[in-house]
Protein backbone atom coordinates (compact mmCIF):
# COMPACT_ATOMS: atom_id res chain seq x y z
CA UNK A 1 0.00 0.00 0.00
CA UNK A 2 1.38 3.41 -0.97
CA UNK A 3 1.20 6.65 0.99
CA UNK A 4 -1.15 8.20 -1.54
CA UNK A 5 -3.74 5.49 -1.27
CA UNK A 6 -3.49 5.03 2.48
CA UNK A 7 -5.92 7.38 4.21
CA UNK A 8 -4.11 6.93 7.51
CA UNK A 9 -0.72 7.79 6.11
CA UNK A 10 1.36 10.41 7.92
CA UNK A 11 1.40 13.83 6.18
CA UNK A 12 4.62 14.24 4.29
CA UNK A 13 6.25 17.61 3.82
CA UNK A 14 8.43 17.84 0.72
CA UNK A 15 10.74 20.87 0.55
CA UNK A 16 10.99 20.43 -3.23
CA UNK A 17 7.24 20.58 -3.50
CA UNK A 18 7.03 23.82 -1.54
CA UNK A 19 9.69 25.26 -3.82
CA UNK A 20 7.75 24.18 -6.86
CA UNK A 21 4.63 25.84 -5.51
CA UNK A 22 6.28 29.23 -5.09
CA UNK A 23 8.79 29.16 -7.95
CA UNK A 24 8.24 32.35 -9.99
CA UNK A 25 9.41 30.60 -13.13
CA UNK A 26 6.81 27.89 -12.76
CA UNK A 27 4.09 30.39 -11.94
CA UNK A 28 4.89 32.49 -15.02
CA UNK A 29 5.03 29.43 -17.23
CA UNK A 30 1.69 28.24 -15.91
CA UNK A 31 0.14 31.70 -16.28
CA UNK A 32 1.20 31.83 -19.94
CA UNK A 33 -0.36 28.53 -20.87
CA UNK A 34 -2.89 27.67 -18.20
CA UNK A 35 -6.41 26.60 -19.25
CA UNK A 36 -7.80 29.79 -17.69
CA UNK A 37 -5.47 31.90 -19.86
CA UNK A 38 -6.41 30.05 -23.00
CA UNK A 39 -10.13 30.14 -22.21
CA UNK A 40 -9.98 33.89 -21.53
CA UNK A 41 -8.09 34.46 -24.77
CA UNK A 42 -10.64 32.46 -26.74
CA UNK A 43 -13.51 34.36 -25.13
CA UNK A 44 -11.95 37.70 -25.98
CA UNK A 45 -10.97 36.91 -29.54
CA UNK A 46 -13.30 34.31 -31.05
CA UNK A 47 -16.74 35.96 -30.63
CA UNK A 48 -15.35 39.28 -31.82
CA UNK A 49 -13.54 37.69 -34.77
CA UNK A 50 -16.78 36.01 -35.87
CA UNK A 51 -18.57 39.37 -35.80
CA UNK A 52 -15.72 40.96 -37.67
CA UNK A 53 -16.03 38.34 -40.40
CA UNK A 54 -19.80 38.66 -40.58
CA UNK A 55 -21.70 41.41 -38.75
CA UNK A 56 -24.70 39.16 -38.14
CA UNK A 57 -22.53 36.95 -35.94
CA UNK A 58 -21.86 39.69 -33.41
CA UNK A 59 -23.29 38.62 -30.07
CA UNK A 60 -23.20 39.76 -26.45
CA UNK A 61 -20.17 37.49 -26.02
CA UNK A 62 -18.28 39.74 -28.43
CA UNK A 63 -18.70 42.82 -26.25
CA UNK A 64 -15.33 42.62 -24.39
CA UNK A 65 -13.39 42.12 -27.63
CA UNK A 66 -15.48 44.78 -29.35
CA UNK A 67 -14.75 47.35 -26.63
CA UNK A 68 -11.05 46.47 -26.59
CA UNK A 69 -10.69 46.69 -30.38
CA UNK A 70 -12.76 49.89 -30.69
CA UNK A 71 -10.86 51.68 -27.93
CA UNK A 72 -7.59 50.47 -29.49
CA UNK A 73 -8.55 51.91 -32.87
CA UNK A 74 -9.62 55.16 -31.21
CA UNK A 75 -6.23 55.53 -29.53
CA UNK A 76 -4.39 54.45 -32.67
CA UNK A 77 -6.45 56.79 -34.83
CA UNK A 78 -5.68 59.70 -32.52
CA UNK A 79 -1.95 58.95 -32.62
CA UNK A 80 -1.58 57.91 -36.27
CA UNK A 81 -4.71 58.75 -38.25
CA UNK A 82 -3.64 57.28 -41.56
CA UNK A 83 -3.57 53.60 -40.61
CA UNK A 84 -6.38 51.42 -41.86
CA UNK A 85 -8.38 49.76 -39.12
CA UNK A 86 -7.38 46.17 -39.93
CA UNK A 87 -3.84 47.06 -38.81
CA UNK A 88 -5.14 47.20 -35.22
CA UNK A 89 -5.69 43.47 -35.21
CA UNK A 90 -2.04 43.02 -34.30
CA UNK A 91 -2.08 45.09 -31.08
CA UNK A 92 -5.57 43.75 -30.38
CA UNK A 93 -4.39 40.13 -30.38
CA UNK A 94 -1.40 41.11 -28.26
CA UNK A 95 -3.47 42.99 -25.70
CA UNK A 96 -6.01 40.15 -25.55
CA UNK A 97 -3.20 37.75 -24.72
CA UNK A 98 -1.85 40.19 -22.14
CA UNK A 99 -5.25 40.37 -20.49
CA UNK A 100 -5.69 36.61 -20.66
CA UNK A 101 -2.29 36.08 -19.03
CA UNK A 102 -3.22 38.54 -16.27
CA UNK A 103 -6.41 36.59 -15.60
CA UNK A 104 -4.50 33.30 -15.76
CA UNK A 105 -1.81 34.61 -13.40
CA UNK A 106 -4.46 35.82 -10.98
CA UNK A 107 -6.09 32.40 -10.96
CA UNK A 108 -2.73 30.68 -10.47
CA UNK A 109 -1.88 32.98 -7.61
CA UNK A 110 -5.24 32.33 -5.95
CA UNK A 111 -4.81 28.62 -6.42
CA UNK A 112 -1.31 28.49 -4.99
CA UNK A 113 -2.43 30.66 -2.09
CA UNK A 114 -5.33 28.40 -1.31
CA UNK A 115 -3.05 25.34 -1.43
CA UNK A 116 -0.50 27.12 0.75
CA UNK A 117 -3.06 28.08 3.41
CA UNK A 118 -4.52 24.62 3.72
CA UNK A 119 -3.50 23.02 7.02
CA UNK A 120 -0.55 20.72 6.60
CA UNK A 121 -1.56 17.12 6.39
CA UNK A 122 -5.05 17.64 5.07
CA UNK A 123 -3.90 16.52 1.66
CA UNK A 124 -1.49 13.84 0.86
CA UNK A 125 1.73 14.81 -0.88
CA UNK A 126 0.60 13.07 -4.02
CA UNK A 127 -2.65 15.05 -4.14
CA UNK A 128 -0.83 18.30 -3.71
CA UNK A 129 1.59 17.39 -6.47
CA UNK A 130 -1.29 16.63 -8.78
CA UNK A 131 -2.90 20.01 -8.08
CA UNK A 132 0.32 21.78 -8.92
CA UNK B 1 -5.88 17.76 -21.91
CA UNK B 2 -5.53 18.64 -25.58
CA UNK B 3 -8.88 17.05 -26.33
CA UNK B 4 -10.49 19.03 -23.54
CA UNK B 5 -9.09 22.29 -24.92
CA UNK B 6 -10.26 21.48 -28.43
CA UNK B 7 -13.69 20.69 -27.06
CA UNK B 8 -13.74 24.02 -25.18
CA UNK B 9 -12.74 25.91 -28.32
CA UNK B 10 -15.40 24.23 -30.44
CA UNK B 11 -18.02 24.86 -27.76
CA UNK B 12 -17.03 28.54 -27.57
CA UNK B 13 -17.25 28.86 -31.36
CA UNK B 14 -20.60 27.15 -31.61
CA UNK B 15 -21.95 29.07 -28.62
CA UNK B 16 -20.96 32.43 -29.91
CA UNK B 17 -22.30 31.72 -33.40
CA UNK B 18 -25.61 30.62 -31.91
CA UNK B 19 -25.72 33.65 -29.62
CA UNK B 20 -24.98 35.90 -32.59
CA UNK B 21 -27.68 34.43 -34.75
CA UNK B 22 -30.32 34.43 -32.03
CA UNK B 23 -29.58 37.94 -30.78
CA UNK B 24 -29.14 39.68 -34.13
CA UNK B 25 -31.40 42.61 -34.95
CA UNK B 26 -34.27 41.86 -37.23
CA UNK B 27 -34.79 45.41 -38.46
CA UNK B 28 -38.32 46.62 -38.92
CA UNK B 29 -40.07 44.43 -41.47
CA UNK B 30 -43.43 46.04 -40.83
CA UNK B 31 -42.19 49.53 -41.69
CA UNK B 32 -40.36 48.30 -44.77
CA UNK B 33 -43.39 46.41 -45.97
CA UNK B 34 -45.48 49.58 -45.62
CA UNK B 35 -42.92 51.33 -47.82
CA UNK B 36 -42.78 48.61 -50.45
CA UNK B 37 -46.46 47.84 -50.84
CA UNK B 38 -49.12 50.09 -52.38
CA UNK B 39 -51.45 51.60 -49.79
CA UNK B 40 -55.24 51.71 -49.80
CA UNK B 41 -55.23 54.37 -52.51
CA UNK B 42 -53.60 51.96 -54.96
CA UNK B 43 -50.39 52.09 -56.94
CA UNK B 44 -48.40 55.31 -56.88
CA UNK B 45 -47.55 56.81 -60.24
CA UNK B 46 -43.89 57.05 -61.15
CA UNK B 47 -42.36 59.40 -63.66
CA UNK B 48 -38.73 59.36 -64.73
CA UNK B 49 -36.63 62.22 -66.04
CA UNK B 50 -32.97 62.61 -66.91
CA UNK B 51 -30.91 65.21 -65.13
CA UNK B 52 -28.12 66.87 -67.10
CA UNK B 53 -29.13 65.12 -70.36
CA UNK B 54 -26.50 64.79 -73.03
CA UNK B 55 -23.61 65.19 -70.58
CA UNK B 56 -21.34 62.66 -68.87
CA UNK B 57 -23.30 63.41 -65.68
CA UNK B 58 -26.67 62.36 -67.13
CA UNK B 59 -28.53 60.50 -64.42
CA UNK B 60 -32.12 59.41 -63.79
CA UNK B 61 -34.50 61.02 -61.32
CA UNK B 62 -37.66 59.18 -60.24
CA UNK B 63 -40.72 61.00 -58.92
CA UNK B 64 -43.20 58.67 -57.21
CA UNK B 65 -46.47 60.39 -56.56
CA UNK B 66 -49.12 59.12 -54.20
CA UNK B 67 -52.86 59.63 -54.82
CA UNK B 68 -53.05 61.67 -51.63
CA UNK B 69 -51.61 65.10 -51.14
CA UNK B 70 -48.70 65.38 -48.81
CA UNK B 71 -45.15 66.57 -48.46
CA UNK B 72 -42.41 66.11 -51.05
CA UNK B 73 -39.29 64.26 -49.96
CA UNK B 74 -36.10 64.08 -52.00
CA UNK B 75 -33.67 61.21 -51.44
CA UNK B 76 -30.13 61.31 -52.80
CA UNK B 77 -27.70 58.43 -53.19
CA UNK B 78 -24.28 58.43 -54.82
CA UNK B 79 -23.20 62.00 -54.15
CA UNK B 80 -20.01 60.15 -53.24
CA UNK B 81 -19.64 57.38 -55.81
CA UNK B 82 -17.99 54.79 -53.56
CA UNK B 83 -20.69 54.80 -50.88
CA UNK B 84 -22.66 51.87 -52.20
CA UNK B 85 -25.22 51.38 -49.44
CA UNK B 86 -26.88 54.72 -50.19
CA UNK B 87 -26.86 54.08 -53.93
CA UNK B 88 -28.44 50.68 -53.50
CA UNK B 89 -31.13 51.92 -51.14
CA UNK B 90 -31.93 54.91 -53.37
CA UNK B 91 -32.48 52.48 -56.26
CA UNK B 92 -34.83 50.48 -54.02
CA UNK B 93 -36.73 53.61 -53.03
CA UNK B 94 -37.60 54.14 -56.70
CA UNK B 95 -39.94 51.14 -56.24
CA UNK B 96 -41.48 52.26 -52.95
CA UNK B 97 -45.05 53.47 -52.58
CA UNK B 98 -45.74 56.59 -50.53
CA UNK B 99 -49.12 56.73 -48.77
CA UNK B 100 -49.18 60.50 -49.19
CA UNK B 101 -47.14 63.11 -51.04
CA UNK B 102 -44.28 62.54 -53.44
CA UNK B 103 -40.93 60.80 -53.16
CA UNK B 104 -38.29 62.14 -55.53
CA UNK B 105 -35.18 60.00 -55.68
CA UNK B 106 -31.85 60.39 -57.46
CA UNK B 107 -29.95 57.12 -56.92
CA UNK B 108 -26.71 58.00 -58.71
CA UNK B 109 -26.33 61.71 -58.18
CA UNK B 110 -22.66 61.80 -59.17
CA UNK B 111 -22.86 59.26 -61.94
CA UNK B 112 -19.22 59.45 -63.07
CA UNK B 113 -18.02 58.84 -59.52
CA UNK B 114 -20.49 55.97 -59.13
CA UNK B 115 -19.26 54.32 -62.32
CA UNK B 116 -15.64 54.75 -61.25
CA UNK B 117 -16.45 53.66 -57.69
CA UNK B 118 -14.65 56.73 -56.35
CA UNK B 119 -15.64 59.41 -53.86
CA UNK B 120 -15.08 62.28 -56.29
CA UNK B 121 -16.22 62.69 -59.84
CA UNK B 122 -14.71 64.78 -62.61
CA UNK B 123 -14.78 68.04 -60.70
CA UNK B 124 -14.00 67.21 -57.10
CA UNK B 125 -16.18 66.48 -54.11
CA UNK B 126 -19.77 67.14 -55.17
CA UNK B 127 -20.89 67.61 -51.60
CA UNK B 128 -18.76 70.74 -51.21
CA UNK B 129 -20.23 72.51 -54.22
CA UNK B 130 -23.47 73.93 -52.79
CA UNK B 131 -22.52 77.16 -50.99
CA UNK B 132 -25.35 78.96 -49.24
CA UNK B 133 -26.74 82.08 -50.94
CA UNK B 134 -24.52 81.47 -53.97
CA UNK B 135 -24.81 79.49 -57.17
CA UNK B 136 -23.50 75.93 -57.10
CA UNK B 137 -19.87 75.91 -58.13
CA UNK B 138 -19.92 73.24 -60.89
CA UNK B 139 -22.25 72.31 -63.74
CA UNK B 140 -23.10 68.99 -62.05
CA UNK B 141 -24.01 70.73 -58.79
CA UNK B 142 -26.01 73.32 -60.73
CA UNK B 143 -27.97 70.59 -62.52
CA UNK B 144 -28.77 68.86 -59.24
CA UNK B 145 -29.72 72.10 -57.52
CA UNK B 146 -31.97 73.01 -60.43
CA UNK B 147 -33.97 69.81 -59.82
CA UNK B 148 -34.10 70.52 -56.09
CA UNK B 149 -35.51 73.99 -56.70
CA UNK B 150 -38.10 72.66 -59.16
CA UNK B 151 -39.44 70.06 -56.74
CA UNK B 152 -39.10 72.41 -53.74
CA UNK B 153 -38.94 69.53 -51.24
CA UNK B 154 -40.19 69.67 -47.67
CA UNK B 155 -37.77 66.94 -46.71
CA UNK B 156 -34.29 66.10 -48.04
CA UNK B 157 -32.31 62.97 -47.17
CA UNK B 158 -28.75 62.47 -48.36
CA UNK B 159 -27.32 58.97 -47.86
CA UNK B 160 -23.64 58.52 -47.06
CA UNK B 161 -21.10 56.13 -45.54
CA UNK B 162 -18.03 56.88 -43.46
CA UNK B 163 -15.02 54.73 -42.55
CA UNK B 164 -14.98 55.25 -38.79
CA UNK B 165 -17.30 56.36 -35.99
CA UNK B 166 -18.01 59.94 -35.01
CA UNK B 167 -16.57 60.76 -31.58
CA UNK B 168 -14.47 57.60 -31.51
CA UNK B 169 -12.29 58.12 -34.57
CA UNK B 170 -11.24 61.70 -34.95
CA UNK B 171 -11.40 61.94 -38.72
CA UNK B 172 -14.65 60.18 -39.35
CA UNK B 173 -18.35 60.89 -39.02
CA UNK B 174 -19.97 57.44 -39.12
CA UNK B 175 -23.16 56.52 -37.22
CA UNK B 176 -24.48 60.07 -37.18
CA UNK B 177 -27.57 61.74 -38.56
CA UNK B 178 -26.74 65.37 -39.24
CA UNK B 179 -29.91 67.39 -39.54
CA UNK B 180 -31.27 70.88 -39.93
CA UNK B 181 -33.04 72.77 -37.16
CA UNK B 182 -36.44 72.01 -38.68
CA UNK B 183 -35.78 68.26 -38.88
CA UNK B 184 -36.62 65.57 -36.34
CA UNK B 185 -33.19 64.19 -35.67
CA UNK B 186 -33.72 62.87 -32.14
CA UNK B 187 -36.82 60.73 -32.77
CA UNK B 188 -35.18 59.50 -35.95
CA UNK B 189 -32.04 58.21 -34.25
CA UNK B 190 -34.10 56.73 -31.40
CA UNK B 191 -36.13 54.72 -33.89
CA UNK B 192 -33.03 53.76 -35.82
CA UNK B 193 -31.15 52.59 -32.73
CA UNK B 194 -34.16 50.51 -31.67
CA UNK B 195 -34.35 48.83 -35.07
CA UNK B 196 -30.81 48.56 -36.28
CA UNK B 197 -28.23 48.67 -33.49
CA UNK B 198 -28.00 45.89 -30.89
CA UNK B 199 -27.12 46.90 -27.32
CA UNK B 200 -23.84 45.02 -27.43
CA UNK B 201 -22.45 47.32 -30.13
CA UNK B 202 -22.60 50.51 -28.05
CA UNK B 203 -20.16 52.55 -30.11
CA UNK B 204 -22.37 51.99 -33.17
CA UNK B 205 -25.41 53.70 -31.69
CA UNK B 206 -26.49 56.60 -33.86
CA UNK B 207 -26.37 60.17 -32.62
CA UNK B 208 -28.22 63.19 -33.95
CA UNK B 209 -26.18 66.29 -34.66
CA UNK B 210 -27.82 69.54 -35.62
CA UNK B 211 -25.87 71.17 -38.39
CA UNK B 212 -25.47 74.85 -39.11
CA UNK B 213 -27.29 75.94 -42.24
CA UNK B 214 -25.42 77.76 -44.98
CA UNK B 215 -22.49 75.36 -45.41
CA UNK B 216 -21.43 74.01 -48.80
CA UNK B 217 -23.23 70.67 -48.44
CA UNK B 218 -26.40 69.92 -50.38
CA UNK B 219 -28.49 69.28 -47.26
CA UNK B 220 -27.28 72.52 -45.70
CA UNK B 221 -28.15 74.57 -48.77
CA UNK B 222 -31.60 72.97 -48.98
CA UNK B 223 -32.24 73.79 -45.31
CA UNK B 224 -30.97 77.32 -45.70
CA UNK B 225 -32.68 78.31 -48.93
CA UNK B 226 -35.79 76.14 -49.06
CA UNK B 227 -36.54 75.84 -45.33
CA UNK B 228 -36.71 72.11 -45.76
CA UNK B 229 -36.21 69.57 -42.99
CA UNK B 230 -32.95 68.06 -44.14
CA UNK B 231 -30.89 65.06 -43.07
CA UNK B 232 -27.46 63.73 -43.95
CA UNK B 233 -27.14 60.11 -42.92
CA UNK B 234 -23.74 58.53 -42.28
CA UNK B 235 -23.35 54.83 -41.62
CA UNK B 236 -19.89 53.31 -41.14
CA UNK B 237 -17.67 50.65 -42.62
CA UNK B 238 -16.08 50.08 -39.22
CA UNK B 239 -17.07 46.49 -38.24
CA UNK B 240 -20.25 46.59 -40.36
CA UNK B 241 -20.57 44.66 -43.59
CA UNK B 242 -22.28 45.90 -46.73
CA UNK B 243 -25.58 44.16 -45.92
CA UNK B 244 -25.78 45.82 -42.50
CA UNK B 245 -24.91 49.24 -43.85
CA UNK B 246 -27.54 48.86 -46.55
CA UNK B 247 -30.13 47.80 -44.00
CA UNK B 248 -29.34 50.84 -41.87
CA UNK B 249 -29.67 53.16 -44.87
CA UNK B 250 -32.94 51.46 -45.80
CA UNK B 251 -34.32 51.88 -42.30
CA UNK B 252 -33.31 55.53 -41.99
CA UNK B 253 -35.00 56.29 -45.30
CA UNK B 254 -38.22 54.56 -44.27
CA UNK B 255 -38.20 56.26 -40.86
CA UNK B 256 -37.65 59.71 -42.39
CA UNK B 257 -40.56 59.15 -44.77
CA UNK B 258 -42.75 57.90 -41.91
CA UNK B 259 -41.79 60.75 -39.57
CA UNK B 260 -42.80 63.29 -42.21
CA UNK B 261 -46.08 61.64 -43.14
CA UNK B 262 -45.21 60.06 -46.48
CA UNK B 263 -45.65 56.57 -45.05
CA UNK B 264 -48.53 55.66 -42.76
CA UNK B 265 -46.82 53.90 -39.95
CA UNK B 266 -47.14 53.95 -36.24
CA UNK B 267 -44.81 52.08 -33.96
CA UNK B 268 -47.13 49.44 -32.55
CA UNK B 269 -46.61 47.69 -29.27
CA UNK B 270 -44.93 44.30 -29.52
CA UNK B 271 -47.04 41.46 -30.97
CA UNK B 272 -49.65 43.70 -32.53
CA UNK B 273 -50.05 44.70 -36.14
CA UNK B 274 -52.41 47.42 -37.33
CA UNK B 275 -55.12 46.09 -39.59
CA UNK B 276 -54.23 48.35 -42.48
CA UNK B 277 -50.73 46.96 -42.67
CA UNK B 278 -51.49 43.35 -41.83
CA UNK B 279 -52.07 42.26 -45.41
CA UNK B 280 -49.01 44.14 -46.59
CA UNK B 281 -46.88 42.51 -43.94
CA UNK B 282 -48.06 39.04 -44.81
CA UNK B 283 -47.47 39.60 -48.51
CA UNK B 284 -44.07 41.10 -48.02
CA UNK B 285 -42.59 39.12 -45.18
CA UNK B 286 -41.25 36.40 -47.46
CA UNK B 287 -39.64 38.91 -49.75
CA UNK B 288 -38.10 40.81 -46.86
CA UNK B 289 -36.56 37.81 -45.21
CA UNK B 290 -35.25 36.40 -48.47
CA UNK B 291 -33.68 39.74 -49.30
CA UNK B 292 -32.05 39.90 -45.90
CA UNK B 293 -30.53 36.49 -46.52
CA UNK B 294 -29.34 37.52 -49.98
CA UNK B 295 -27.73 40.64 -48.50
CA UNK B 296 -25.83 38.63 -45.98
Amino acid sequence: MTASSDPNAEPVSHPQERELRTSPFLLVRRALTSPVTIATYILLVVPFALGWLKTELFSPLALPGYVLYSVGTAIGNALAPRFEFWVYWIPFLGSCYGLAVSVGAGCEWLRVRSVGTEPEGTKSADEQRRRL
Amino acid sequence: MRRRRALAAVTALAGTATAGLTSSQTGNDRLLSVARTPGEGGEASTSTERLLPGTVHETPLYAIESHRDGPTAMVFGGIHGDERSGIRVAHEVADWHPDAGTIVVVPETNRVAVENDTRRGTSGDLNRQFPGDESPTTSLAAGIWDAVERYDPDVVLDLHRSLGIYGLHREYVGQVVFHSAAARGKPLVDALNDDAVPWYLPFHRFTAQESTAGGPLLFQKAAHELDAATYLFETTEFLLNQATRTQQARLVTAHVLALHGLLEFEQAPANSTPSNTQAKTAADSTETSSETRADS
